[in-house]
C-alpha cells in the first residue's frame, strides 16, 4: 500500500481529479471576457522567428495566421488559468520562477570599471600570486627502530649537523622511501610527499639551517629549508582575464544575496515545528 | 651516531653508480659500467630514473557520456579537469565537493557512442530543435520531465532508433563538435610539469551485455588527435569486436604518426570473455595474430574500480584469505546472463596472467602481459573515490541518505540485484615517471611502470634482479639500488645465472594522510613442465611482532575501526615496510610472474561514513570495514 501511495502516477491522477473539480467549481464564476489581447508587429515577428528556427524557413502567410491564432488561444487559456490560480503549488512553475529570480538577482548593476578591476586585484593579490618554491632536505628518524633512544639520537644528530655544515646528511637518520631532498617544490608538493605536518613547518623554518624534529605520520624529521624562489605577486596584465571573471562572479553572488536580503526584510517568518525534533537534528548537516 | 652503521652506509653509497635507465630492457650493464665508474659527489646528479609516483585516473565519464547524462550528470570535461586539479566545484546534485589533494593527471574517457548527445539536448541546439523527436525531448526536459526524457532516450538508443540528423555518429557535425570540445578541454587543462590532461575516450563494447570495454588514451595533442574521431561500437561505422578497435588504433598511428594505447576493465562483468583462450567473436582459439595485436595495444589492465575489484576471486584462489575483496560475480554487466563458475578463470587479473604464460608458450607471445592500474569509472565528472569523500558511480548515487539501499543494477531475470552499497570507492593509478607530462606518463604506462590502488596514495617500489640481498633494504635510496641491480615493476627477467633464484626489493610507504600498512605480499604464478599453471601468495614483510604460522600465513593485523564514528587509529600496522625476498622454489626452466600486493590495516568503508553522516542504518548485509590495498604490475621471468 505504501508503495502505491508513493507512485508518481497516482499523484498525477489525483492532481488531475483535483484540477477538474476546481475547474467545475470556478468555471461558472469566471469574469466576463472583457480583456484585450493585442498581437503587435513585434510579437508576430518573434513568432515567425521561432517558426524559422524549427523549420529552417520563414512561415507562409497562412502559417502566420495559424501562429497568431495559436498564440491567442494560448494567451486566453494562460490568463484564465492564472485567474483560477492554477499556477499555485506547482513545483515545475515554482522552480522556473525561482530560476528566473536567481538570474535576475545575479545581474550586476554596472559593468566593472578599470578601477574596480585594479582594486579587486589589489585586495586579492595573494590569490593570483605564484607560490614560493623551496629546496627541502629531510632526515628521517624511525620511532619504532630507535625506541627509547629516539630523542637522544635526534638531538645528537641535530647538534652535529648544526655544528658542521660540511657533514653529509646521508650519514644520519634511518633508511626510508621518503625522498631525502625535494628541489624547487611548492608547499603543496611538500604536503603531498611528507604530509601536512612537515609542510606546516616550512613557513617558520630558519633559512639554510637544520632544525627540528618535526613529527609526521611516518615518524620524526630533521629539516633543512632553502627558499629558492619567494612567492611573488602576479602583474594585473598577466592575469587580467581571471581577475575579471572572478570579480564578475563575486559581484553576481553579492547581487543575488543582496536582492534576497532586501526582499526577505518584507516578510516575517513563523516556523511551526512538530514536537520532538529528533529527525531534524539527525538530518542536520555537519 | 653508530659508527658501524655510518661505515656501511657510506660504503653502499660509494659503490653506487648513478646510471640507471627507464627502459631497463635495452640496457647493457657491462657497457654502462665501462662508461661510468665513479658516481659524482652529489648523489642526485645524473639521475634519470623515475623518482616520483604520479597519481591519476585513467577512466572518468562526464555529462558527455550517454548514460552519465541520462542519470543527471551535468558536468562537462572542463569541469572534470578542474576538479581533478584540486578545485572545489559544485556536483551535479548541487553539493560542493573537493578532493583531499589534487591529482597529477586525468583522462576524461566519455563513451564514444553518442558522445555529447545529452548536452546538445539540454541546451537545445538548433539541430535538436529542428528535429521533431529532439524537439519533443527538449520540451519534456524544459517542462521538468527530465527523468522521463532520459528513459525515453535510453530506450530509443537501445533500439538503435536514434534520429539520424541529431544523434552524434562519426562523420556528422554533432559528433565532430563533441570530440572537438573533449579535445579542447584536455588542451586547456594540460599544464606540463604540473598537471597532465590526456585526450581519451571509452570504446564500450557490450555485445550480449558482456563487458569488453576499453579506454583509449592518446599520447598526442590536438594537432594529431583531432585528425580522427573515436572508434564506436555501433555498426556499420563501429564494431563491438576488440580486433576492430586495434585496427582503428593502427590506422590512427599510421595516419597521424601519433601514439595510443588501450586499457580494458571489468573482466568480472564479461562472463568469461575478458582473457579468453576461446575468443568470443570468432568462437575459435585465439590466434597468433590476436595475441600479438593484443600485446601491442594493451599494456595495462584496470584491475580495480567502482564496479568491483578484479585482482583475484576466492573460488580461483581458495587458499588466499584476502582474495574475497569487493567481488561482483552475480552475472554480466546488465545481469542478463548469470555467472557460471567456469567463466571466472577468464575474468580476473591473476588468472589472466596465468593464462598468458600458457598462451605465450603455445603461440610465442603473451597476450595478457599487462601491468596494473586502478581507476574510478565514475559517471559524475568527479574522480572522487576516497572512502570519506565518495561521490558514487552516477549522479543519482551522489551522497544521500538512501543511496546504499538503492538498486544499482536491476536483475531482469528476477535474481539477485546489485545494490548501491556494493559499489566500491576505488581506485587510482600510480605511475612512476620522470616528469608530469603526457609523454613521460604515457611512456611509463607503455613500459608498465604502474600500480593500482583502491584509493589511498601509498608509495610502492618493486624491483627484481639476481643479486638483491637484505642490505639493499637498508639503503636509504632504495630506488637507486633497485634500478642499478634490477628491473622495476612491469619489467622482465631473462637468462637466470646458473644456480641463482630471482630476488626482489620491495618497499611501501603509507599515504601521508592514510592508514598504516599491514603487510606486503608477493604473488607468484608459474607454468609447470606439464603445461599447467599455479599460483602462490608469499608473505614478505609485515608490521609488529607477528610470526608466520606453519601454514606460511601471517595472522591478521587486528582492527581499530570504530564503526559508529567512522574512525580508526594508526596504533597498529607500520608507516613503512621494506624487505628483500628471494623465490624459495625457483625453477629456471619455468615461466613465471611476480607481483606485489600491499595491504593497509582495516579502515571504515564508505558505507560507514554514510551511516555516520546521514544518521541512517545500513542494510544488514552491508560491509562497513575493509582493507585497502595496492597491486603492482608484475615482473615476468622468461627462460
Amino acid at each position: 500500500m505504501r508503495r502505491i501511495l508513493k507512485e508518481p502516477l497516482l499523484h498525477f491522477a489525483l492532481l488531475g481529479v483535483g484540477l477538474f473539480a476546481l475547474y467545475r467549481l470556478t468555471a461558472g464564476d469566471a469574469p466576463p471576457a472583457s480583456e484585450e489581447i493585442v498581437v503587435d508587429e513585434a510579437r508576430i515577428a518573434a513568432l515567425a522567428q521561432n517558426f524559422e528556427r524549427s523549420w529552417r524557413r520563414p512561415p507562409s502567410v497562412d502559417e502566420v495566421d495559424g501562429l497568431v491564432e495559436s498564440y491567442v488561444r494560448d494567451e486566453v487559456l494562460y490568463r484564465e488559468g492564472l485567474a483560477r490560480g492554477l499556477d499555485r503549488d506547482d513545483s515545475v512553475i515554482r522552480s522556473r520562477v525561482l530560476l528566473k529570480m536567481e538570474v535576475l538577482g545575479e545581474l550586476p548593476e554596472t559593468e566593472p570599471t578599470d578601477l574596480d578591476v585594479q582594486e579587486w586585484f589589489d585586495a586579492n593579490a595573494e590569490r593570483y600570486a605564484t607560490p614560493a618554491r623551496y629546496h627541502v632536505g629531510q632526515i628521517f628518524f624511525d620511532p619504532i627502530r630507535r625506541g627509547s633512544h629516539l630523542d637522544n639520537d635526534i638531538g645528537a644528530a641535530l647538534h652535529d649537523l648544526q655544528g658542521d655544515a660540511a657533514l653529509d646528511p646521508a650519514a644520519f637518520g634511518d633508511a626510508t622511501l621518503l625522498p631525502a631532498a625535494l628541489g624547487g617544490v611548492t608547499r603543496m608538493d611538500v604536503a603531498s610527499q611528507y604530509g601536512e605536518e612537515v609542510a606546516a613547518a616550512l613557513s617558520n623554518a630558519p633559512p639554510g639551517r637544520w632544525f627540528g624534529p618535526v613529527s609526521s605520520s611516518y615518524g620524526r624529521h630533521l629539516l633543512l629549508v632553502d627558499v629558492r624562489e619567494p612567492a611573488h605577486a602576479a602583474t594585473l596584465e598577466d592575469v587580467r582575464d581571471a581577475v575579471e571573471r572572478d570579480l564578475l562572479a563575486e559581484r553576481a553572488l553579492g547581487a543575488r544575496d543582496a536582492l534576497y536580503a532586501r526582499l526577505r526584510e518584507r516578510y516575517t517568518i513563523r516556523v511551526e515545528r512538530a514536537a520532538g525534533g529528533e529527525l531534524d537534528s539527525a538530518l542536520q548537516p555537519r | 651516531m653508530n659508527n658501524a652503521r655510518l661505515v656501511v652506509l657510506l660504503a653502499t653509497a660509494l659503490a653506487a653508480t648513478p646510471l640507471a635507465a627507464q627502459d631497463i630492457g635495452s640496457v647493457d650493464r657491462e657497457q654502462l659500467n665501462a662508461l661510468v665508474s665513479k658516481r659524482p659527489y652529489s648523489p642526485y646528479a645524473g639521475r634519470t630514473f623515475a623518482t616520483r609516483v604520479f597519481w591519476g585516473d585513467t577512466h572518468l565519464h562526464t555529462g558527455f557520456s550517454m548514460d552519465a547524462g541520462a542519470f543527471g550528470a551535468r558536468l562537462v570535461p572542463a569541469d572534470a579537469y578542474r576538479f581533478a586539479r584540486g578545485e572545489e566545484i559544485m556536483a551535479s546534485s548541487g553539493q560542493p565537493v573537493k578532493l583531499s589533494r589534487p591529482l597529477d593527471f586525468l583522462v576524461v574517457t566519455d563513451h564514444s557512442d553518442g558522445m555529447g548527445f545529452f548536452p546538445m539536448v539540454l541546451s537545445g541546439t538548433p539541430e535538436v530543435l529542428a528535429d521533431p523527436q529532439g524537439r519533443r525531448w527538449y520540451d519534456m526536459i524544459q517542462a521538468g520531465q527530465g527523468a522521463e526524457a532520459a528513459v525515453d532516450i535510453i530506450r530509443t538508443f537501445g533500439q538503435n532508433n536514434m534520429p539520424k540528423a541529431i544523434f552524434p555518429v562519426p562523420g556528422n557535425r554533432p559528433y565532430r563538435n563533441a570530440w572537438d570540445t573533449t579535445i579542447k578541454a584536455a588542451e586547456e587543462a594540460n599544464d606540463p610539469g604540473r598537471f597532465t590532461a590526456f585526450i581519451g575516450y571509452e570504446w564500450t563494447s557490450n555485445a550480449g551485455g558482456n563487458n569488453l570495454h576499453r579506454n583509449v588514451i592518446f599520447r598526442d595533442d590536438a594537432t594529431k588527435a583531432s585528425q580522427e574521431v573515436p572508434f564506436t561500437t555501433l555498426p556499420p561505422l563501429g564494431s563491438p569486436n576488440p580486433v576492430d578497435l586495434w585496427k582503428w588504433m593502427q590506422d590512427y598511428e599510421t595516419k597521424t604518426g601519433g601514439r595510443v594505447l588501450a586499457i580494458a576493465h571489468n573482466g568480472n562483468l564479461s562472463n568469461g570473455r575478458m582473457f579468453p583462450i576461446i575468443e568470443s567473436f570468432s568462437g575459435r582459439r585465439v590466434t597468433r595474430e590476436y595475441v600479438e595485436t593484443r600485446a601491442k595495444w594493451e599494456p595495462l589492465y584496470e584491475v580495480t574500480q567502482i564496479k568491483g575489484d578484479g585482482e583475484a576471486h576466492p573460488m580461483l584462489s581458495p587458499s588466499d584469505e584476502f582474495a574475497n575483496f569487493e567481488i561482483w560475480d552475480a552475472g554480466n554487466l546488465d545481469l542478463t546472463e548469470a555467472k557460471q563458475p567456469a567463466m571466472l578463470e577468464f575474468e580476473y587479473a591473476r588468472s589472466g596472467l596465468r593464462t598468458g604464460l600458457k598462451l605465450e608458450k603455445e603461440l610465442g607471445t603473451n597476450p595478457y602481459k599487462f601491468g596494473m592500474v586502478g581507476s574510478t569509472d565514475s559517471h559524475t565528472g568527479l574522480t572522487a573515490v576516497e572512502e570519506d569523500n565518495f561521490f558514487g558511480k552516477a549522479t543519482s548515487a551522489e551522497p544521500s541518505a538512501g543511496r546504499a539501499e538503492h538498486v544499482f543494477i536491476n536483475n531482469p531475470r528476477g535474481g539477485r540485484n546489485v545494490m548501491g552499497w556494493e559499489t566500491v570507492a576505488s581506485g587510482y593509478a600510480g605511475v612512476w615517471a620522470t616528469e608530469n607530462t603526457r609523454e613521460a606518463l604515457f611512456d611509463a604506462m607503455e613500459r608498465k611502470e604502474t600500480y593500482a590502488t583502491t584509493g589511498p596514495r601509498m608509495v610502492v617500489r618493486f624491483f627484481g634482479g639476481w643479486d638483491f640481498d637484505l642490505r639493499d633494504a637498508q639503503n636509504r635510496m632504495p630506488a637507486e639500488v633497485g634500478y642499478r641491480k634490477g628491473v622495476p615493476m612491469g619489467g622482465d627477467l631473462r637468462a637466470a645465472p646458473a644456480g641463482k633464484a630471482p630476488s626482489f626489493l620491495v618497499a611501501a610507504l603509507k599515504d601521508p594522510i592514510g592508514a598504516n600498512l599491514d603487510r606486503i605480499q608477493i604473488v607468484k604464478g608459474w607454468l609447470d613442465a606439464k603445461g599447467d599453471t599455479h599460483e602462490q601468495v608469499h608473505e614478505v614483510v609485515w608490521s609488529g611482532n607477528r610470526t608466520k604460522g606453519a601454514d606460511g600465513k601471517v595472522p591478521a593485523v587486528g582492527n581499530t575501526v570504530d564503526i559508529a564514528n567512522a574512525t580508526w587509529t594508526n596504533t597498529i600496522g607500520a608507516p613503512e615496510l621494506i624487505s628483500v625476498w628471494t623465490d624459495p622454489s625457483f625453477d629456471a626452466s619455468q615461466r613465471a610472474f611476480y607481483y606485489v600486493r600491499v595491504l593497509e590495516i582495516p579502515t571504515p568503508r564508505w558505507t560507514a561514513y554514510d551511516a555516520k553522516y546521514f544518521g541512517v542504518q545500513m542494510p544488514p548485509e552491508t560491509r562497513l570495514i575493509q582493507q585497502e590495498r595496492a597491486y603492482t604490475s608484475p615482473i615476468w621471468y622468461t627462460p
